[in-house]
């Protein structure tokens, strides 16, 4: 273990700790196509659970690394119930840590995302309510053509509010765990270099 | 006392053809052969949720297992697995949701009744809030008031009471046939009671 910063004031995480040594004993996870890229090491005799879909990487790409018994340095969040959860992970020899996006890349996506997805909700909604009104008002607005606006409004306004439930929560996240988040940022860059990708 | 528990059996082994599905609604099934015997691991959580089990081809396990064939091709049901890779314990219950079968075990985890019986309050508190808010805007009635909230009331104790029986009965050392079948799939992977297991335990 190379280094433990312990963190106050975060819902999720009690410190970061910097580890380093070769992937023992790799697992790859059988789930559901809902969460694929489970996967759980362990690294300096701690067991590291890591979800390589934040990471946009494969488990192929880490089992050749436990395979040849790479030295690695990783970057771990210990979270609150005492699991281990990976951040980013930096090969002997590499260039480019393993890394989920920066937080300044997820925050300008959610707030790009937004304006459209509040057009759409809104669209949706107000043609929806249309629909609804002139059924119950007029007689014969009640027929199929109707029907299918309505529905599609409707599927139109679910989805558009999903997005919008999921950018905010995004925008949350990434504020009120900056101090984390940068504390992790800045231990990343201590130890892959200032070439690594500026989060 | 009562009739039979059922035949609960303890299997080591290696996962082999292990194979997770989605039942949706219902929750995951893992299949895997142990020991060239079929089974299936049944829960019933969301599966983006970490908690979900953390199963992989070729683990060293420890099973808690119904030995009664269910299905003709004779694959077993699965009480409990021990993971002894990272030695993680997961003990079904939310499966065995709304069957009745004389091997079934208990519904929710436990110790658990807080968690459900405070989420119905705040449900009930919440449908109230709502009633009196449309009721203050359209200005109706005032008369069923006492009536709704009689109903809500009566709705909580059917569900509390129940669940709070059970709990004394266990606590008490009165435990039900299902609870009993908890005690033993406990007592078959070496954990302890289940009401103070002697290892961290995910329910499953």
């Amino acid at each position: 273990m190379r280094e433990v910063i312990p963190i106050k004031q975060d819902r999720r995480a009690r410190a970061i700790k910097v580890l380093e040594g070769p992937l023992d004993n790799f697992r790859v996870a059988v789930t559901t196509s809902m969460d694929i890229g489970r996967v759980r090491f362990a690294l300096d005799g701690i067991v590291v659970d890591a979800r390589l879909r934040e990471q946009h990487t494969s488990p192929e790409t880490l089992q050749t690394l436990a395979d040849q018994h790479t030295p690695v340095v990783a970057g771990v969040f210990e979270m609150r119930d005492g699991t281990h959860a990976l951040d980013w992970l930096l090969p002997q020899g590499a260039q480019q840590p393993i890394a989920p996006e920066p937080t300044q890349v997820r925050v300008e996506k959610a707030w790009r995302s937004l304006p459209r997805a509040l057009w759409l909700a809104a669209s949706g909604g107000l043609i929806g309510a249309a629909a609804f009104f002139l059924a119950l008002q007029i007689k014969s607005a009640w027929n199929l053509p109707f029907l299918i606006v309505g529905a599609l409004a409707m599927a139109a306004l679910i989805f558009s509010l999903l997005q919008i439930v999921f950018s905010f929560n995004t925008l949350w996240e990434s504020f009120s765990r900056r101090r984390t988040l940068q504390l992790m940022a800045s231990v990343m860059v201590k130890y892959c270099g200032a070439q690594a990708h500026g989060r | 006392m009562a009739a039979e528990l059922p035949d609960i059996q303890r299997v080591e082994g290696r996962l082999t053809k292990l194979a997770a599905k989605s039942l949706y609604k219902r929750g995951n099934a893992y299949s895997f052969d142990v020991n060239g015997q079929s089974m299936w691991f049944l829960t019933s959580e969301p599966s983006w949720q970490p908690t979900s089990p953390f199963l992989a081809e070729g683990d060293r396990v420890e099973l808690a297992v119904l030995d009664t064939p269910l299905t003709p091709t004779g694959e077993r049901r699965v009480y409990a697995l021990r993971n002894l890779e990272d030695d993680g314990v997961y003990v079904t219950h939310f499966a065995w949701q709304g069957n009745s079968q004389p091997y079934a075990a208990t519904r929710i985890a436990p110790g658990s009744e807080h968690r459900y019986v405070l989420k119905l309050t705040a449900l009930l508190i919440g449908l109230l809030i709502i009633g009196a808010c449309i009721s203050a805007v359209t200005g109706t009635n005032r008369a069923s008031w006492p009536f709704l909230a009689g109903l809500c009331a009566v709705a909580w104790l059917l569900f509390a009471v129940p669940l709070y029986v059970l709990r004394w009965r266990w606590n008490a050392g009165f435990p039900t046939r299902r609870q009993r079948v908890m005690e033993a799939v406990y007592r078959c992977l070496g954990l302890g009671s289940p009401l103070a297991p002697n290892r961290p335990v995910q329910t499953v």
